[in-house]
Parts: C-alpha cells; structure tokens; sequence
C-alpha cells in the first residue's frame, strides 16, 4: 500500500519539468499582460496609470479590432479547409508500396523544413510581376492577361498568403494523416474487398471513419498553428495591403512594437485569450474521446 | 490483372511526380536561381542563369567579416537545435512517461491540454519573456534561447511521447520491476529503447523548429557572431538594400542541413506519429 | 601571528595593485549599434573603427547591426531591461521616442564644438534641438530626389531634361506609360502602410506646402494642402507599375535595377548597383519638381545621428571615448568613408566641411553620378525638411509615434486603394495623429 503511495508522488514527480515550463513561459506573461491591460502602459518605461477598463472599451468601440478578428478567422479557416483536405489526398496517394516512395515522402517535407525566413523573402521576389516566375509563367500559358501583384492587391493577398502559408503546412498534415492510415491494418481492406467494395466505397466506408479523429486532429493543430501565426505574415506582407492581411498576432505585434502601446496590446491579447477557451471549452468536452475504463 | 496493375503504378508514378514537382519546386527555382549573377536576379524572370556563377555562395562562405559570418550563424543554429532537441527529449520524455503510467490522471485530458497552449499567440510572449531573460542574464545568450525552444516544443513532443508510452505494455515494466529494478532504471532500461522511433519523432520536430526559429531569437540575440542562420539570413533583407544573391544561396545552405538530417529519419517520423494516430 | 598578518596585507596589497594595472592594460570596450546590414556598409563602418582604433589603442570599439525595422523595439527593450549600448545611431522621429523613455544623455558641447569647427548644415543639427540642448549627433544624411532614367524619358518622351513640375512629371509619366505599352511605367511611387511610402508622400506634402504640426505644435494636417498632395499622388500612382500600392524598399530598388521605372522620387542611391552590376550611365537624379505656381521646393531629410544614453555616462571613461570618436567621425577624411564610401548616393555629408572634402568627390561611383551629388548638396542646404521637424525645433514630441505608426502612409494608402476620397483621408490621418499628438508647450 505504502509502496504505491510512493509510487504515486514519484509520477507526480515525473509531471514537474513540463509543468514549471507551462506555468513560466506560457502562464506567467499572460498574467503580466492581464495586468498591463488595464493600465495605458506603453513599451519603453514611460510611465503609466490605471485607467480601468478603458483599452477594452476602446477596443470594442473601434473598427480596427473586429476587422482584425475577421481577418484572423478568414486566415485560420481558409487555411483550415486546404490544409484538412489536400494531405488527406497526397497522403492516401503516397500510402503505396513502391521503389523510392520512401525518396518522395522525404522531399514533400521540404516546405515544412525550410525556415520561414528563407520561404518568405523568396516567395515575395517570386510572386512580383514582371520579376517573378510565377508571374511571368502565369500569362505565358495565358492563364492570365495581366500581371498581377498578388501580395500587394487587396483582393489578392489574403488568398495568395493562405495558399502559401498551406503550401508550407501541407507536408505536416500529410504526414499525420499518412501515420494513421498506415496503421489500419490491412485485414480490414481484405474483408471490405471481400464484400466487393468498390475503390470510392474503401474510402467512403473504410478509409474515412478510422481516419476520421486523425483529421480532427490534425484540424485542431492547424487551427492552433495558423490562429497564432505571425513571422510568416509578417515577413511577406506585414498585414498590408492596408490592412487586408492584419490578422490578431499582427495587429499585437503592431500595437505593442510599432507604436509602442502596450496596454492596448496586452487587452487584445486578454481579448483572444477568452476567446480561445471558450472555444478550448468546446473542444474538450465534445472532442475529448469517453474514458475507457 | 497484372496488366491492369501495371497501368495503375505507372499511373501512380506519374501522380506522384506529377504532385511532388508541383510542391518542390519552388526551392529547384531558388536553387537555380542561386546561381544567377545579380543582374540576372533584378532583371525579367527566366528560368535557367544566362551566366551561372558561384559568387553568391563564395560571398557567403568566404566573405566573413567579424559582423557577418554565415558558416558561424549556421553553426549557432546547430548548437542551439542539437541542444533543444536533447533537453525537450529529456523532459518531455520524463513528463510524458509520468502522464502515461499514472493511472489517477486523465492522460488524454492533460495531454491535450499540453497542446491547447498552442492556441494562445507566442507574440504576447516577448516581452514579458525578454524581461525575464534579461534579468536572469539569459539575454543576448545562445542557452537563452535554447531554454525558450525547448519550453515552446516540449509540450507537443509530451504529448507525442504520451500516446507513444501508453502503447508499451505495462507488464513488461511490471515484470522488471519484479526482478528488482527501480524506477529510474526500468525507464532508462526498458522504456526508453521502446520509444525509440517516438523519440527520434519529437527530437527530429524539436531540431527543425529550433532551426527555423525567427521572434525569439531576433529579440533574445544581439551580438553579431550570435546570430542564428535565421537572423543572419534577415541581415541579407536591408530595408534599403536587398542583397538577393547572398540570399538565394543563404536560402539554400539553410536547408541543407535540416534535410540531411531528416532524410534518414522521416522513415520514424511516419512510426513516430502513427502511435498519436492510433490513440487519437 | 602579527606576522601573518602583516604577510596577509602585503598580499592583499599587491593583489589590489596588480588587479588596477591589470585594468589599465585591459582596453574600454564600447559597443554600438547601426542599422546598415549589407556586407559593403558594415565593412565601410569597420574600416573607420579600425583606423580609429590604431589611434586609440586603448578603446575596443564593436560595431552591431541591428535591421531598422527591428531597431525601435530592440531599443524599447534595451532600456527597460538595462542592455542599452553605448551609443547608437538614430533619426529625428526615434531620438524623439528614445527622448521620451528619459533615457538620453544631451550632446551639446560636442555639436557645438563641431559645429564649430567644421560647420554642421543648420538643418540637420536643428532637428535635433529641444530645451536649449541638442540630443543627437548628425553625422550622415540621407535625401530623395527625383531619380530618373534618362534613356527611358529620351525615348518614350523625347526629352533629356528632367520634368521642373508635378505637372510635367504626369504629363511624363502617362506618356512613358503609353507609349511604351506598359513595358516601362512613368513612376515609381508605393502605397502601402509603411515608412516608404511615408517618405515618398512626404515631398509630395513639402511640395504643396502641407505640414503636420503648426509652429506650436497643433495638428494642422487636415489641410487644403494636404489634400492637394494626397490627389496628386493618387493621380501619380496610377502610372505606377501594378501592386505599388503594395511596394516596400525591395521592390522599388528591384523595378528601378529591372529597368520598368522610369522616374521615381526616391533616394539616388541605386548607383553602386548601376556601376557595379550594369556598369551603366542610365541613371541620374534632379531637383523636386515645382507644385504649380510655388516657388519653394520641397522633400525629405533623414540627418542619421548619433545619440548617447545616460547610461553610459555612469561607466568612467566611455563618454570620452564615445566623443574621440564622434569627433574622429566628422573629420571631413574619414566621414567620406561613412558617406560616398559607404552608400554612394545614399549618404551625405551632414557639414560645410565634409561636403567639400577631396576623399568625398574622389569615390569612382560619385564622379560616375557626379551631377546627382551636386544636386543632392543643393536640396540638402536649400530645401530638405522632415515631417514634425520643418520649424527648425521640436514642435510635437509625438511625431516619433506618428512616424511609428505610419499614419502618413495610411492616410495615403486609404486613397490610392479607393477606400476614401482626399478630402476623407485627410481628416481621418489627423484624427488618427490627434490620438498620438503631444504638442510641446512653448
């Protein structure tokens, strides 16, 4: 009996180093900018007062925080829907035995392992008209008449930033969804194909339903990742045009870093954080599987 | 039916190039285009160099000045990622191995709670970070930010290492641990080995994060010869001056190493994920 | 026992003696911060160290590049967490934000004493004047002109004389634009919300006669004149090639280089890629065109400065060391080497002096684009202003979080995307500084 006590604070034990990670790098700012969100604090020691919940109403009275939020949805679903439904087909393409398949899943991570600096500086010098490939490749198949400044054009930013924001997170996706599809085992396609399903029927019946929590999950990492990202955006069209691309991270990094008001940035940031867990609320009680006991 | 067969691979083949040239090659391009004089580069978008050269990479590996030296910001960037991806394998792998065995917790709750955290923007964390960093001499410091990569990875790579250990049969630590053996030595004896194509997974996703990493470490790392290859290849981004040839080719040798590494090891990246797969 | 002891502050003594000499030997290490990364600008900046160096044997001067972009929040932060170099280059609008943190040392007897010595432009120093103290050193300055590619203007115009009025400069531009079939655009102008386009519109203001602030400080940009500029500009911008509303310095130096602009009101420092790279004469500068019927001319000046922290004053012997080589800096001789040996075309001389040092007019690219140079100087002592910073003092402290947030720019981007007339813009950009504005009581 004792022995298992003891046991039990050695688990706990075991939980310590992860936990004092949480709580000091991810907890602790977020309760500093809980404080700073009531105080008109701005970066660089100038002084400061309470001012209540001012930076809130502010915020909701003015147009550039709902634009923001809308960004960030448009942003975050957009690349969602493309990023849950294109590895599920490369990873079901490349879920074959063959000769070099193992080569072809290796360079199909390129996009992922390549740093965001290197991708987003190039890319922008690629998608220029005139100088850039695409551009150029694009009206000489006479797909367009003219070209066009994709980054730079308030119709076509968002689209144009999402596509290569998923062209960048594809590899990630296809790889879990390839992960789970692997470990259907075989003996299920043999009974289905003794039934006489049909290649459509596999997947509709077969494939789909026991990759189904893989694609939730991969679909709730890319909401994680792509709510929050900001160096991608930030380094391609630092939320311009205008503010076509000013999703919430970089309208936080804008707030605080460019005109240094820093309380204003902090109630965005309070802002987002109920926000998310009311939504983290949804997410564990109706995606968290029953316990099995 | 063999006929049919073969039609159908050679269909498969041609798909699967077909998908891959269309996401690879942007970096053929880069690649090519590295070798491009910068005259070529400025000018009107063609595909092949007209007049290849190596000066873009001869600027970057022999032009070292004591402000830019990109081998050495390469070099950082390694220390930095080797380490990362030893302390988050060594404290995710103890925490992940905590959660999985013990048996009053919810190990799929805390587990996902471990990646709820990614929702919440990492820009809120500089400058309450940098505060920090500063105060406990962290800043302008190369362990500085290996301790903020590996506090960003760890939590995933806890979760990726729960729904790995969960899938070793208890009995087999139950049986050492009749035989006599402690906790500590049935974790380092018979779990570690078993997680192996797990950890691989999570120390592979911890280096390349660390490798690629921007925010941090532009605002944690001052001193020239600090600069990760990330930082040293923004250097290259002058708001006035866009020196593009270096950057091409820095874009380049920037890869390398990461695909060097994860070439042999994406083979485990796909087992390592597969145990998440089973369990979620 | 007393023995002992005695032997024991002998010891100490030593000790204490042989740490001081110890630290007489060890050279002062003084660190600042820049912001000019590429390869030929950091080595410009460690060839004038070295040779400062070989003169000061006892100071160990290190040089770190810190991007513009990153500079202001690098800065903030440094402050508040005590990590602040010695000194560190700047401009008008951040010394007006690093002012404010209370952080900053003043300067005045040295500007004084090289004012003296080698006569600063008046311009440059004034901005850089607050409270009977001068709080930054100018030591290199930047200016736009109206660059322009002569072939282009000869061939689709048939004229080798650049335009003398915004007029003529659209009539150009639609001609360019026409009848070259989009193969060359007239101009190369950017809208997007960023300091680009903060500068380019800001001739345009100059041009006009807008200003910011009053002389007291007041918000006064919701003006006729304003508007007049804002039109302009978008009259100008739609013979700008397609997406400028998007452009950042990368793509307007990659058009010009490109040869798909044929003017562009922008800083002549293109140069050292047309005789490197192209090795072409195709590339020259002029004045600022006239705005109608005015008679003054407008643009814009970034005098980089250096500016001290308060900081430094506490480490003995720093402050000294940072005056050596300031003073070592505006040697006419060697401030050629941080201008036309830096950045030919993008860096000037800020003094009488060094603006007519031998070393300056010697570099092979000036005497390339000679006609550029001179008519740089001209602008710089004739006409060259700065947002906030026209009245020769510092009239609205807010001006560096005006400048910050691009509010300028913004104004100008609502414009040229179709969101709001002139007339709209105008009052939304000063609705928008009010909310930044601190006007300094006079």
């Amino acid at each position: 009996m004792l022995k298992i006590r003891k046991n039990e604070i050695q688990q706990y034990l075991f939980l310590l180093p992860v936990f004092i990670i949480v709580l000091v790098i991810f907890a602790y700012p977020y309760i500093r900018n809980l404080i700073y969100s009531f105080y008109d604090i701005s970066f660089g020691g100038a002084e400061s007062n309470y001012i209540g919940l001012k930076n809130y109403t502010y915020l909701l009275g003015s147009g550039f925080f709902w634009e923001s939020l809308w960004k960030s949805l448009y942003w975050t679903f957009g690349n969602l829907v493309i990023q849950l439904i294109v590895p599920l087909f490369l990873a079901i393409l490349l879920n074959v035995k063959m000769k070099g398949i193992h080569l072809a899943r290796s360079l199909i991570m390129l996009p992922w392992i390549a740093p965001t600096v290197a991708v987003a500086v190039c890319m922008r010098w690629m998608l220029l008209p005139r100088i850039g490939i695409i551009n150029a490749f694009l009206t000489s198949i006479g797909l367009m008449e003219k070209q066009i400044h994709f980054l730079g054009n308030n119709t076509t930013a968002m689209p144009a930033l999402i596509l290569l924001n998923s062209w960048k997170f594809l590899p990630f996706g296809t790889l879990m969804i390839l992960a789970a599809l692997q470990a259907i085992p075989l003996s299920v396609f043999e009974a289905a194909e003794v039934d006489g399903a049909t290649g459509f029927q596999k997947f509709r019946f077969v494939t789909f339903p026991l990759l189904s929590s893989m694609i939730w999950f991969v679909g709730f990492l890319a909401f994680a990742w792509n709510f929050n990202t900001f160096d991608f955006i930030w380094l391609t069209t630092q939320g311009g045009p205008g503010t076509a691309t000013q999703t919430l991270p970089v309208l936080i990094y804008r707030t605080a870093f460019k005109t240094f008001r820093l309380g204003e940035a902090s109630a965005v940031t309070v802002f987002i954080g109920i926000f998310l867990i009311i939504l983290g609320f949804f997410y564990f009680s109706y995606l968290t599987p029953k316990e099995k006991q | 039916m063999a006929e049919i067969n073969r039609t159908k691979n050679i269909i498969t083949i041609f798909v699967i190039i077909l998908v891959l040239a269309l996401i690879i090659w942007p970096f053929v391009y880069i690649f090519i285009s590295s070798f491009k004089p910068l005259k070529e580069i400025m000018s009107r978008a063609s595909f092949l160099p007209v007049d290849p050269t190596l000066k873009n990479y001869q600027t970057l590996l022999f032009a070292r000045t004591p402000v830019r030296d990109f081998p050495r910001f390469l070099f950082n960037s390694l220390y930095v990622s080797v380490f990362t991806a030893l302390f988050t394998l060594i404290i995710s792998s103890i925490s992940g191995y905590g959660i999985a065995r013990n048996r009053r917790l919810r190990a799929g709750l805390i587990s996902k709670f471990l990646l709820f955290i990614y929702v919440f923007p990492t820009v809120v964390l500089l400058v309450p970070i940098y505060k920090l960093f500063t105060t406990m001499n962290l800043y302008d410091n190369l362990f500085g930010l290996i301790i903020i990569y590996t506090a960003l990875v760890s939590p995933f790579c806890t979760w990726l290492l729960v729904s790995f250990l969960e899938n070793i049969p208890r009995e087999l630590e139950e049986s050492a641990g009749i035989d006599g053996a402690g906790t500590f030595t049935t974790f380092t004896r018979i779990v570690i080995p078993l997680a192996s194509p797990g950890l691989v997974t999570a120390g592979a996703y911890s280096f390349i994060t660390a490798w690629g990493e921007y925010m941090f470490a532009l605002i944690l790392i001052s001193s020239n010869l600090k600069k990760t290859g990330p930082l040293g290849l923004a250097t290259f981004t002058a708001e006035q001056y866009i020196e593009w040839g270096p950057l091409l080719s820095g874009s380049i040798l920037i890869m390398i190493p990461v695909f060097i590494l994860f070439m042999p090891v994406s083979g485990y990246f796909i087992k390592g994920f597969t145990a998440g797969a089973v369990k979620e | 026992m007393k023995k002992g002891i005695l032997i024991l502050m002998v010891f100490a003594l030593v000790m204490v003696l042989g740490s001081i000499t110890f630290a007489q030997d060890q050279p002062l290490e003084i660190t600042f911060w820049h912001h000019e990364a590429p390869a030929h600008r950091v080595a410009a900046f460690q060839k004038v160290i070295d040779l400062f160096m070989k003169e000061n044997p006892n100071i160990n001067l290190k040089q770190e590049v810190v991007m513009w972009g990153d500079a202001w929040v690098k800065t903030l932060a440094a402050i508040e967490a005590n990590t602040l170099p010695d000194f560190q280059f700047g401009l008008p609008d951040f010394v007006t934000t690093m002012f404010k943190t209370g952080s900053l040392a003043p300067l005045t007897d040295l500007v004084e004493e090289i004012d003296e010595k080698y006569q600063i432009f008046p311009n440059q120093k004034n901005m850089y004047f607050y409270d009977g103290d001068y709080w930054g050193v100018p030591i290199m300055t930047m200016v736009m002109l109206m660059t322009y590619r002569p072939s282009f203007l000869e061939e689709y115009v048939g004229t080798t004389e650049p335009p003398k009025t915004w007029d003529e400069v659209l009539d150009y531009a639609k001609k360019i634009t026409e009848n070259s079939e989009e193969e060359v655009y007239g101009i190369g102008i950017g809208g997007a919300k960023n300091l680009m386009t903060d500068e380019q519109a800001y001739i345009f203001m100059a041009s006009t006669g807008a200003r910011f602030f009053d002389e007291n400080g007041n918000i006064t940009f919701n003006s006729p004149e304003t508007i007049e500029a804002l039109k302009l500009y978008n009259d100008l911008i739609k013979f700008a090639p397609p997406g400028a509303e998007a452009w950042s310095w990368g793509e307007i130096e990659l058009n010009i280089a490109a040869g798909t602009l044929a003017m562009s009101p922008y800083f002549p420092s293109v140069q050292k890629r047309f005789h490197e790279e192209f090795d072409s004469n195709d590339y020259d500068a002029a004045h600022i065109p006239f705005y109608k019927d005015r008679t003054e001319r407008g643009t814009i000046t970034y005098p980089n400065e250096v500016h001290l922290y308060k900081d430094t004053l506490e480490k003995p012997g720093h402050k000294e060391a940072v005056y050596d080589f300031v003073r070592f800096m505006m040697r006419p001789d060697i401030n050629a080497i941080l201008t036309s040996g830096q950045e030919p075309g993008g860096f000037f001389p800020t003094s009488v002096a060094a603006s007519q040092a031998k070393e300056y007019w010697d570099d092979p690219i000036v005497k390339r684009f000679e006609n550029a140079h001179k008519i740089a100087m001209e602008a710089l002592n004739d006409y060259a202003t700065l947002y906030g910073f026209e009245y020769g003092k510092w009239v609205n402290i807010g001006i560096g979080d005006i400048s910050g947030a691009d509010v300028l720019a913004d104004t100008v981007n609502k414009v040229v995307s179709g969101q709001m007339t002139p007339e709209e813009a105008a009052a939304y950009g000063a609705e928008l500084m009010t909310k930044y504005s601190a006007p300094i009581a006079q």
